[in-house]
């Protein structure tokens, strides 16, 4: 059972901008090997509800999220 | 006196004062028709010794061509003239130690040593093609011919300077380097290697973010990403995220 008591919290509220964040910018590389993304982006905008973060350059690797991303057995 | 071989009477006794017999380990087609003198190893020619120090060999038969054989003493990396030449085997106190034979058509040519005084019909020969020592104080230093051109010693010496000529290079390199640091070849080879050094610093950057993917997405050169359950550490700071959408163009 999970209370929506806290969304309203200022962890609530991280949390909750943390759902929706938008990533903006050119894509340099991109690999995909073993089921693993890896980019690497170059002028990427982080744009959150409430702040916004640039970067010249930043990578990303990504895991399969698909089914295989839960580790705990419950 | 030869013991089995046929006299030829094809040259007049007046011109010359001396024949010669020696054995020639060849393998003269024309010779092989012959029913006499035919040796266990070879073909027994005939020489005949001139006046003035010229040699002839008479062949028994009217075909002069030889067949062009293999001479150890020709280059291996030098071209094999057409111009058959055969190598006679000198005769112990007989023929000079290095008599060269030129076949042509219609024509013999025989190019050696002088004669040296001391002359005496030896039927047996050396059977090896090979130029013997001189076994003999021959008065003159035997003539060989050599039709492929003079260059043993000198192609053995142009390799010897080749080969200290790279040592020098490979010199010079080191001290270039290790006085400048920095040679004309060095940077050179190093822009070669942009690419690579480009790839090792774009992906050791400081801003990264490990996620989970939901769905990439491409068309074209627009890429989109759906990611989720992220954490990102950027410009120093650290970012969470449950879901993230992007857009990128390649």
């Amino acid at each position: 059972m999970a209370y929506q008591l806290y969304r309203n919290t200022t962890l609530g509220n991280s949390l909750q901008e943390s759902l929706d964040e938008l990533i903006q910018g050119s894509l340099n590389t991109y690999r995909f090997c073993d089921n693993v993304w890896t980019f690497v982006l170059n002028d990427v905008e982080f744009r959150e509800v409430t702040d916004l973060v640039k970067v010249d350059k930043v990578k990303i690797v990504a895991c399969d999220g698909k089914n295989t991303g839960s580790n705990a057995p419950e | 006196p030869p013991q089995n071989v046929s006299v030829l009477p094809l040259l007049s006794c007046s011109q010359f004062t001396f024949r010669d017999y020696v054995h020639v380990n060849t393998s003269i087609n024309a010779f092989k028709k012959k029913p006499t003198s035919v040796v266990s190893s070879g073909q027994i020619l005939q020489v005949v010794r001139a006046a003035n120090g010229a040699q002839y060999i008479i062949q028994p038969q009217q075909q002069m061509v030889l067949q062009q054989q293999v001479l150890p003493q020709m280059q291996p990396g030098g071209v094999q003239a057409p111009v058959i030449q055969q190598v006679l085997t000198p005769l112990q106190g007989g023929l000079p130690q290095h008599t060269g034979v030129i076949i042509q058509p219609q024509q013999i040519v025989l190019t050696g040593n002088k004669v040296p005084q001391n002359t005496q019909p030896q039927p047996q020969a050396q059977a090896s093609q090979q130029q013997p020592q001189q076994q003999q104080a021959s008065q003159q230093p035997p003539m060989v011919l050599q039709v492929d051109g003079a260059g043993d010693t000198s192609s053995e010496e142009d390799e010897e300077e080749e080969d200290v000529y790279d040592e020098d290079e490979d010199e010079d390199k080191e001290k270039n380097g290790g006085e400048d640091g920095q040679v004309e070849e060095e940077p050179l080879n190093s822009g070669d290697d942009v690419s690579d050094e480009e790839d090792q610093e774009l992906f050791d950057t400081e801003n990264v973010v490990v996620c989970q993917y939901d769905k990439i997405h491409r068309s074209k050169n627009k890429w989109k990403f759906h990611l989720k359950d992220g954490i990102m550490n950027l410009n120093g700071r650290d970012y969470v995220f449950s879901k993230a959408i992007g857009d990128a163009e390649w």
